[in-house]
């Protein structure tokens, strides 16, 4: 038994996932990115496969005992916590790639956001287009990226701007073209720092909100130690305000400070600088792979990879305003309306 | 309080200083070979104890790095080992640093013995590299063995059998420079023994790397005593030639002939990144701490970028003759026949 399923994020990169003895853990794999769901695909770029299979590792270059590692091909294996998981990465170099996946249970659970968003990240910087870490928000066609480290406020500040009118891309990732951006939207992650409901005046469905009120109930009993995440779909959360491409008007980078302040016109270097340090941060697991395929071919251009990462930043960004905001870290109304007056001056 | 000191090749000076003394030790089984009566002017001011970090006026990341201008301070955990560090002085000539492990948890190897190895390894290895690229050096992972005034460098991720090469060669009559580390300087190699007593105890009792539980517990014992070398350290030597070694699962020796000098610099600098991410469980970097203080401060220039490192290799490197060759993961003495080129 099996389930595929094909996804086309904007015409750049064409996906197909196929899940081999599905699992109910596969609902959170499956709802990643349904957004980008359609019927079927002419091309494919990226093929995942999920389901056991058996690597074939003869001949390869043992890398740290972990990569097993030959011509356009990479095999390793991956623990987190109690999640495991093989990747097996066949085509690296080409067009299009082949992957394998296989994991226990709870390696369902954790590979969209670990192996998954990382071989996308992977596709969309050889094809020319970096994932970016930020949230962005727009007006008239016009787009406004805030790139910040996890825990910065990007969430918040989305929903300030959705509530004041503002159209949404993302507020998690943002994919960049030439001095353009296309929002990569994924599933909201719900917290209970805020209340959305409240701030964007959405109503949820009755089944959510029984969900909420139990996990909160959760949270609250157990002083926090048990926050069970809750994601909606981006839908339900900003409905009407979703826009899926617009061009680049400026560029945000948020960072905790002591208190609020911002340094306007900085150089293009800084920027691309602290992009490309919040893109590696992200993804370690993508690193790791990369360097072992580039250890045992350097020749290769996939050696150079972080290098053109950097100059795919620097071209698209070239020309475009960009700012770096330092924010307290209890993120009050205040601190918005600041970065507000900031965006809209 | 107990201080120890060292002086690595007159570059360099650190100073450590510690109430709890064993743990002194500990580090001194990495850093032995430097160790100096000389206390006075270090460059990196080290020392071991709980501290209050001075986190006024500070910027984060993720919650975790609390950065100023010249100052980092951070908390960490590996295998459940939980620590804090602050660095002082970042850009500066002199480093102070404040390290602290509070919890011993005594499950997980190698933590379990050494648990303030993990100060080596995480803040003064990033540290100390960093500081001698500034001078002018490079600190370069690999093995090094000396004959007739010249040196052969064996370079390689960890499992290559960089050690089984040079303890072979040693028995060959090449003496030893290094089984780990060097510091290049231009076309001249500096020995920077890390262990040498863990080097010491395989040369003396065991002949190769691999070690089963009993053997370990000796080496513990022997640790505990360190003894000084029993054989003869090669301080400085000229660069001869240089092997790269990739494990691989076929059965015997290959020489790898795709790979040019440019490409080889390559290896070798991914060869030094890798070594920041192997030992460490999934999701950690060694050396992260800098990207952190880059993202706040993108204008600082102190860090090489991998150009600066590239050019500092070929420096050394041009015109040496190099061979890289895939070697079988299960080692065999005759593969040394291949190894060196005269």
């Amino acid at each position: 038994m099996e389930k595929i399923h094909f996804y086309n994020f904007h015409n750049l990169l064409r996906v197909q996932v196929i899940i081999r003895r599905p699992h109910w853990f596969d609902s959170y794999l499956e709802n990643t990115f349904r957004h980008y769901e359609v019927e079927a695909l002419n091309s494919i770029d990226l093929s995942i496969d999920i389901g056991p299979f058996s690597p074939k590792i003869g001949e390869c270059a043992i890398v740290d005992g972990k990569y097993f590692v030959r011509r356009d091909y990479i095999y390793y294996k991956t623990k987190y916590k109690i999640a495991w998981w093989e990747t097996e990465i066949r085509g690296i170099e080409k067009e299009r790639t082949d992957v394998g996946i296989q994991c226990n249970p709870f390696g369902r659970a954790v590979i969209p956001g670990e192996t998954i968003y990382n071989l996308i990240r992977f596709k969309l910087a050889t094809r020319g287009y970096p994932l970016v870490h930020g949230s962005a928000v727009g007006k008239d066609g016009g787009a406004y990226l805030f790139s910040a480290r996890g825990g910065t406020g990007k969430t918040i500040s989305t929903l300030n701007f959705v509530k004041r009118g503002f159209d949404y891309y993302s507020d998690d990732s943002v994919i960049l073209g030439d001095h353009e951006i296309f929002g990569l939207i994924v599933p909201f992650n719900l917290r209970f720092t805020y209340d959305v409901e409240a701030l964007l005046g959405v109503k949820f469905s009755p089944k959510t909100k029984r969900e909420l009120f139990l996990k909160r109930l959760l949270y609250f009993l157990t002083l926090g130690q048990i926050s069970l995440f809750t994601t909606l779909e981006a839908k339900e959360v900003f409905a009407a305000s979703i826009r899926e491409r617009a061009l680049l008007k400026k560029v945000y980078i948020l960072f905790h400070g002591p208190e609020f302040a911002i340094e306007n016109d900085v150089p293009l270097e800084w920027v691309v600088n602290d992009l490309l340090i919040n893109f590696q941060f992200e993804c370690p697991e993508l690193i790791g792979l990369l360097l072992a395929y580039s250890y045992c071919y350097p020749e290769n251009p996939l050696s150079h990879f972080w290098e053109r990462v950097n100059q795919q930043l620097y071209d698209s960004l070239s020309g475009v305003e960009s700012h770096r905001i330092s924010i307290p870290t209890l993120y009050s109304d205040e601190v918005f309306s600041r970065v507000y007056q900031e965006v809209t001056g | 309080m107990r201080n120890i000191c060292y002086n690595i090749h007159d570059w360099l000076k650190i100073r450590i200083s510690s109430l709890s003394w064993h743990l002194v030790e500990a580090l001194n089984c990495q850093y032995s070979y430097f160790q100096t009566e000389d206390l006075f002017d270090p460059d990196i001011d080290v020392q071991i104890g709980d501290f209050d970090p001075d986190l006024a006026r500070c910027f984060s990341l993720d919650h975790k790095y609390f950065i100023k201008k010249n100052f980092i301070f951070f908390e960490d955990n590996d295998k459940k080992l939980r620590w804090k560090t602050q660095i002082e002085g970042l850009e500066q000539d002199v480093i102070k640093i404040k390290f602290f492990t509070s919890k011993r948890i005594y499950s997980r190897y190698p933590w379990m013995f050494f648990p303030d190895l993990i100060f080596h390894l995480y803040v003064l290895q990033p540290l100390l590299e960093m500081k001698l690229f500034k001078r002018g050096l490079f600190v370069l992972h690999a093995g090094a063995v000396h004959r007739h005034g010249k040196a052969y460098l064996i370079a390689g991720r960890g499992g290559a059998h960089k050690t089984n090469f040079v303890l072979h060669l040693m028995e060959k009559g090449y003496d030893y420079i290094s089984d780990d580390t060097v510091i290049l300087d231009k076309k001249d190699v500096f020995s920077f023994p890390h262990s040498i007593s863990l080097f010491d105890f395989i040369y003396r009792y065991l002949g190769r790397e691999e070690m089963n539980l009993t053997e370990k517990m000796r080496l513990f014992l022997f640790l505990r005593r360190s003894p000084p070398p029993s054989f003869k350290v090669i301080d400085r030597s000229s660069l001869k030639s240089l092997t790269l070694l990739i494990p691989t699962n076929r059965p015997d020796v290959n020489i790898v002939d795709r790979v040019n000098l440019e490409g080889m610099l390559k290896m070798l600098v991914f060869n030094q990144t890798m070594e920041r991410t192997s030992y460490v469980s999934h999701k950690t970097v060694i050396g992260k701490f800098f990207d952190a203080y880059r993202f706040i401060f993108p204008e600082s220039t102190f860090l090489p970028t991998r150009e600066e490192w590239e050019n500092r290799l070929m420096r050394s490197f041009e015109g040496v003759p190099f061979r890289v060759l895939e070697v079988p993961v299960r080692w065999q003495n005759h593969f040394t026949e291949k190894l060196l080129i005269d």
